[in-house]
């Protein structure tokens, strides 16, 4: 069979079981609502196209908590410089307390392997390292950032080990396309290659003032 | 010769009304299919899974396209069927002529194409509300008509014309079948040869013809024209039926 004709087959094949189908309906309707007078069946449809109305009412004003995770356009720059400047909030904090005057970063690149290190410097000596995780995980134009499982963080001496969760959450999401008849149109498709999947995670350590600090990889924001 | 005088309008309304009166069986049946979409559509239409460190996400894809496209096969068994015995002998009922059955013919067809178009798309909020029930999903896209009222009048006028179009392609290929069946094979045997020979693959053709338009209003006009073309045709397949034999 030619590469054309294995493509019509599908689709022939599809057509004669839909037209089996319809026959099958078609026989029904005469056997059952063929008996029904024709008001009542126009009856039944006026309700049927009332009721469908009706649930398209209740979605439009049930309050759906679902806009949240849609992805806003938003580069991993701007993402950075939102974290840098305070103004998302970390999905969560640590603050250990260490009695050593230097702190080594280890670990973090086992993470995620995209995971970036800031390292700020407090003016106070409070002997305690606070570490702030801020996590950026889209799938499919989804931002499912607050799913993420933090990382265990934890002190040894003058390690800072961050490794992965012991227990990783199953979340499960179902998403309803926009339909063809308005996506063909507006050209949003749910899957595209750029929003396929992103995971971008920032570690913020604050250190105390004067702590000396080594990491493989890892920014120095107040280095003059 | 008939002593009553009647208006072209007034004939076509009252063919119309008869329609609407006799075969409301099809709408039942529109309505059997649409359930039928729906309950495949209670079904993801694909999925997929991402495993990250921090999170596993099952994400389950619905649409009601199955919907939508069980009403469009509908529409073109019922232009096709339109085109039947039955109805030809109804139109005889009254004083009439051909070109006033066809425009009560494709009046109906349009009824049928706005009832089928509008209860498919709103199909998509019904199985919204389904899967809102269920505490595990989350419903992340959709057309709502609050928020983008534009989009859902374009996507319940676009239903409508591929409703309607799908309909108009099964009347006219009905009244070619009715009439001039060497024509209709001739055509389709035209199509078969040029995916054969000239590799013109009439599916792929649609497709992007009507499926990958991003413009509404192009759209509309394509729309227009193809109905324009298949009215032309059902006419001029009918032109030598103006009696009953």
């Amino acid at each position: 069979m030619t590469g054309l004709g294995a493509a019509f087959f599908p689709l022939i094949f599809f057509l004669a079981l839909l037209f089996a189908l319809l026959w099958i309906i078609g026989k029904f309707s005469e056997r059952l609502i063929g008996r029904l007078q024709h008001r009542t069946q126009r009856k039944i449809f006026y309700i049927y196209a009332v009721l469908l109305l009706t649930f398209a009412f209740i979605y439009e004003w049930v309050p759906k908590e679902t806009e949240a995770v849609i992805h806003k356009e938003e580069t991993l720059e701007q993402f950075k410089s939102d974290v840098l400047d305070g103004e998302i909030i970390p999905l969560k904090t640590w603050s250990l307390p260490t009695t050593e005057r230097r702190l080594v970063v280890l670990d973090v690149t086992i993470m995620y392997g995209s995971a970036e290190v800031f390292i700020k410097e407090k003016e106070a000596q409070d002997s305690r390292v606070d570490i702030a995780y801020y996590p950026k995980l889209i799938i499919g134009g989804l931002d499912l950032s607050t799913d993420a499982a933090p990382p265990d963080v934890h002190l040894e001496g003058a390690a800072l080990h961050v490794t992965p969760p012991e227990q990783t959450p199953d979340v499960y999401y179902s998403i309803f396309q926009k339909e063809h008849v308005v996506s063909q149109f507006t050209g949003e498709s749910w899957m595209t290659e750029d929003s396929a999947q992103s995971t971008h995670d920032i570690l913020v350590v604050t250190v105390p003032a004067g702590m000396t600090v080594t990491a493989e990889s890892a920014a120095f924001l107040n280095e003059n | 010769m008939s002593l009553t005088d009647v208006s072209f309008p007034a004939t076509v309304k009252k063919q119309f009304f008869y329609k609407w009166n006799s075969f409301s069986s099809l709408f039942l049946s529109l309505m059997v299919i649409q359930l039928l979409g729906g309950l495949l559509s209670v079904n993801p239409s694909g999925g997929m899974g991402y495993g990250a460190l921090s999170v596993n996400v099952n994400i389950e894809v619905y649409s009601a396209g199955a919907v939508i496209m069980l009403t469009c096969v509908w529409a073109w068994f019922f232009g096709f069927l339109m085109t039947g015995p039955s109805w030809h002998e109804d139109d005889f009922t009254f004083v009439s002529n051909r070109l006033s059955s066809h425009t009560a013919n494709l009046l109906f067809l349009c009824a049928a194409a706005v009832s089928g178009g509008v209860t498919a798309f709103l199909w998509t909020f019904l199985l919204k509300v389904i899967h809102m029930k269920s505490d595990e999903i989350i419903i992340a896209t959709g057309t709502q008509f609050l928020e983008e009222p534009f989009e859902f009048v374009m996507g319940v006028t676009a239903a409508f014309l591929y409703v309607f179009l799908s309909g108009l392609t099964g009347y006219t290929a009905g009244q070619l079948w009715r009439h001039h069946k060497l024509i209709l094979f001739a055509m389709l045997a035209g199509v078969a040869l040029a995916a054969f020979r000239l590799s013109f693959n009439v599916l792929e053709w649609g497709y992007t013809f009507y499926f990958s338009e991003s413009s509404f209003w192009l759209f509309i006009g394509k729309i227009i024209l193809s109905s324009f073309v298949l009215t032309s045709i059902a006419l001029l397949a009918t032109k030598k039926t103006e009696v009953r034999i």
